[in-house]
């Protein structure tokens, strides 16, 4: 079954890569960095630190993309690039965003690790 | 039908035995890039930032510091630029720039800094096994 959010071969690829019995490991690892990656975010928009919202974001974008989590990576990406603007007025919507369309990669990887 | 992940050659380290200094901040990425090391037989020590790899190196040389280019309180460039300013070529670690490649100029901003080489992230396996074997371990260095 194809998820939209995940790249199948690339998760799959990834699996093979570090081993059935340690993807969820990995997996469990990104559901721990991830939320306080998007809290750091979060934070440096409501304090209008750039430089620690490019970093969050640049973070997230790395490991999202490991999983096959494409779309979520993309979107981490151009948070990236608005605080390397160093901007971040009228962001506070895609945050909003990315924050639930985190929940979907979460349920996705969640799927896929349960799937065998 | 590409996509297929080679064989893992389990005994790598075996026959190319190298210190290894992953500097990685996300924890996510260290524990992908220290499995991957692990399976080809390396056990990699770890830091977390520049200011860390720079503490490391006081304590013990590396033959190759696996080096993220973003990462907090001293980036991986920078980390490089001491790195060369403060030891000779011959007694450094050799560093390989994991960089995502989609930024254009980033790997010669990398090469500039003072790196020898570079792989792209996600990390797969073929490049970084490409860029473990370039590596010269130091003894081997000092022989020559």
């Amino acid at each position: 079954m194809a998820d939209p959010c995940i790249d199948v071969a690339t998760f799959e690829n990834l699996r093979t890569m570090m081993g059935a019995d340690y993807i969820g490991e990995l997996i469990d690892a990104y559901f721990e960095e991830a939320p306080q990656l998007i809290g750091q975010i979060e934070q440096s928009l409501a304090s209008g630190n750039a430089e620690v919202f490019r970093r969050a974001a640049h973070s997230l974008k790395s490991s999202s993309a490991s999983f096959g989590a494409l779309q979520f990576s993309a979107r981490a990406k151009e948070l990236e690039m608005i605080g390397k603007e160093g901007n971040l007025d009228g962001t506070f919507e895609k945050v909003a965003n990315l924050k639930e369309d985190y929940n979907a990669v979460h349920a996705a990887l969640e799927a896929l690790r349960d799937g065998d | 039908m590409k996509q297929a992940v080679k064989h893992i050659d389990t005994d790598m380290a075996l026959r190319l035995p190298l210190r290894i200094l992953l500097a990685e901040d996300n924890v996510v990425n260290q524990k992908l890039a220290l499995r991957l090391l692990a399976q080809m037989g390396y056990r990699a020590d770890l830091a977390a930032n520049g200011i860390e790899v720079i503490q490391s190196l006081e304590r013990q040389m590396y033959d190759v510091i696996l080096m993220d280019v973003q990462m907090p309180e001293l980036d991986g460039l920078e980390a490089s630029r001491r790195i060369c300013a403060r030891w000779s070529r011959e007694e450094r670690p050799q560093i390989v720039a994991m960089t995502a490649n989609a930024m254009h100029g980033d790997r010669e901003r990398c090469l500039e800094a003072g790196m020898d080489d570079y792989v792209s992230k996600p990390i797969n396996i073929e490049e970084l096994v490409t860029a473990l074997t370039r590596i010269e371990p130091h003894k081997k260095r000092s022989e020559n």
